[in-house]
């Protein structure tokens, strides 16, 4: 089988589309994580493919699902956003051998296809739905839940997926050449960090509501410590460094006002869930966390970057979609749980939100206060890339997992974990799911 | 650990040569050494060639020794107390002027593996500079005869 790109009919992109349709009815059961690394060492068992099918087989065993009853993948098949195999670099035969293989011979190497997946996954024997999410485990989330609640699967599986090789990130691929087609030429061919946008946004959100850098540490610090207590995470499993504001403010400039700290760091890592409907999901091993509602944004800026008046119309746009799919407001939501991997923007999605009522221009002081997992308003208890290094994922599991009562030390405890949102990447351009510990 | 002051400010012996070239007295001299982590010390994601005991032996010489790195501050105090060595200084990659600036010294080196992290910035901030393997084969690192 071909595996098709999502078309626009998997997403709710607008306003005024009511209540989802297929609210109540899908719940995620399964979680799995391969171990994480700062870069792949070359060897077959830690190649994409392979944290990919350990992941997945992780999260069918937590499910307690027998593999011949899966029906469905959902995949991101980009595994990078900066890493790229050099070209003219030998290609490694010994891994590629290794692992059945498709036309691509960079397949599970330095991308991941439904089809790689299921020649080297022979247990999944009855998969009749395949569908790529692109970019984010976000995305492909929306698929999945709309797919199910579609009827596309009964239980379906969904993973992604990062790769890191060595060298610098954002050197290679495209941007190793001498020209680039359209605006990329002018945005990353000739641009600044990948950061650059998202601090350009910062700097004018400081200037307009009178703000500053420093008042970024306690969430950035709050952050840290969540992730120090996501075993699944980079620094949980390999530098168990606290982020406290001296480290924080200490470190160099990326794109002023982004430091280095600001900017996630890129790893080797995969994610996976199990999904299905709700009538499955009750009878197998995990508690089933059932989706409210998943929502998208795909506004466009006016021009090159989008302005901060643009982000906080989208955001603000987003959290309206989030609400009314889902049939609830954000009073309902436990905790916030938002992406922020580059962490200057992540106050956007917050006061997109209005988590805990706060409002534009609001968040960097509600960092100040009592933002902990122990707390009464838990700000990203998953740590987020800031807490466990660049996946997109980590908001998600741990939405899941804060809904089913085991996430460990990183359980929420100021709150009674019943409805969360997890979602980005970008404030404009993004796609959210609404998790409940119930289905009404 | 970090050493509040220097216990000795101090490198080594360097001849002081007439107008002939010939020799006519020996001076103490000061080095300074800022260590780099991942790529150059052992300890490195990923490990360098210079080992604990190589920064051990230079500190032991009098040396003035720190680490100017990406990684936070407290991971680097971290580093050099979990392998019980006294340090000078822990600063970001970006600081070495500030140890310039901090420390009075005849030499000042640092030593890293990226050309635009660690020897641009070594030079601009008016250090010398050895790549990790250099320094492997330096004096500094070769026991006092």
């Amino acid at each position: 089988m071909t595996t098709p790109i999502a078309t626009d009919a998997m997403y709710r992109n607008d306003e005024g589309m009511g209540i989802w349709e297929h609210r109540g009815k899908v719940a995620a059961v399964g979680v799995g994580h391969a171990p994480t690394a700062r870069r792949w060492d070359g060897r077959p068992e830690t190649c994409v493919g392979a944290i990919s099918i350990q992941a997945l087989r992780q999260a069918i065993a937590d499910a307690g699902v027998a593999p011949d009853q899966i029906d469905g993948l959902v995949v991101v098949r980009e595994t990078t956003t900066g890493a790229f195999w050099e070209e003219g670099k030998p290609l490694p035969m010994d891994v590629i051998q290794s692992f059945q293989q498709t036309d691509d011979p960079l397949d599970g190497i330095a991308k991941l296809s439904a089809e790689w997946l299921l020649a080297n996954m022979p247990e999944l024997s009855n998969v009749k739905f395949t569908m790529y999410g692109p970019g984010c485990m976000s995305n492909a989330l929306n698929v999945t839940a709309q797919a199910v609640g579609d009827g596309l699967a009964h239980t379906c599986l969904v993973v992604k997926s990062w790769h890191n090789f060595e060298g610098r990130y954002y050197q290679g691929g495209a941007n190793a050449g001498d020209a680039l087609p359209g605006t990329p030429a002018i945005t990353q061919l000739w641009g600044g960090p990948a950061s650059y946008s998202t601090a350009l946004q910062f700097a004018e959100y400081c200037r307009k509501y009178g703000k500053t850098h420093e008042m970024m540490a306690p969430f950035m610090e709050n952050s840290r410590r969540n992730g120090l207590r996501f075993p699944e995470g980079y620094w949980a499993q390999h530098r168990p460094e606290e982020l406290g504001p001296e480290d924080y403010l200490a470190s160099r400039w990326i794109a002023k006002p982004a430091n280095l700290f600001d900017n996630d760091i890129p790893i080797m890592m995969s994610g996976a869930y199990l999904f299905s409907t709700a009538e499955r999901a009750a009878d197998m091993k995990q508690k089933p966390v059932y989706i409210l509602n998943h929502a998208s944004s795909n506004t466009r800026p006016r021009s090159l970057l989008p302005t901060l008046d643009e982000v906080e119309d989208d955001t603000a746009r987003t959290g309206r979609k989030i609400y009314e799919g889902a049939g609830i407001t954000a009073d309902d939501l436990s905790f916030e749980n938002m992406y922020d991997g580059f962490s200057l923007f992540h106050q956007f999605h917050l006061e997109g939100l209005g988590f805990r009522g706060i409002k534009f221009g609001e968040a960097l002081d509600f960092y100040a206060t009592d933002i902990s997992i122990e707390g009464p308003n838990p700000v990203s208890p998953s740590g987020g890339n800031v807490g466990s290094g660049r996946s997109r994922v980590w908001m998600h599991t741990d939405c899941i997992q804060q809904l089913q009562g085991r996430a460990g030390e990183r359980q929420v405890t100021g709150v009674t974990p019943e409805v969360a949102v997890s979602g980005g990447p970008m404030p404009l351009g993004g796609n959210f799911t609404v998790w409940s510990a119930s289905p009404d | 650990m970090q050493r509040d002051t220097p216990v000795q400010a101090g490198g080594g012996l360097r001849g002081k040569r007439g107008y002939d070239g010939a020799l006519v007295q020996e001076e103490y001299v000061t080095v300074l050494i800022s260590f780099d982590i991942d790529g150059t010390l052992e300890v490195g994601d990923p490990p360098g060639p210079l080992t604990m005991d190589m920064v051990r032996l230079v500190r032991d010489k009098g040396f003035l020794i720190g680490s100017c790195s990406d990684r936070t501050l407290s991971g680097q105090r971290g580093i050099w107390a979990t392998h019980e060595i006294e340090v000078d200084f822990v600063v970001s990659k970006h600081m070495l002027p500030d140890v310039k600036a901090k420390f009075e010294a005849d030499t000042y080196v640092h030593i890293g593996d990226r050309e635009d992290l660690d020897r641009q910035y070594a030079l601009k901030a008016g250090f010398d500079f050895l790549w990790p393997d250099e320094a492997v084969a330096h004096d500094y690192f070769q026991p006092a005869p």
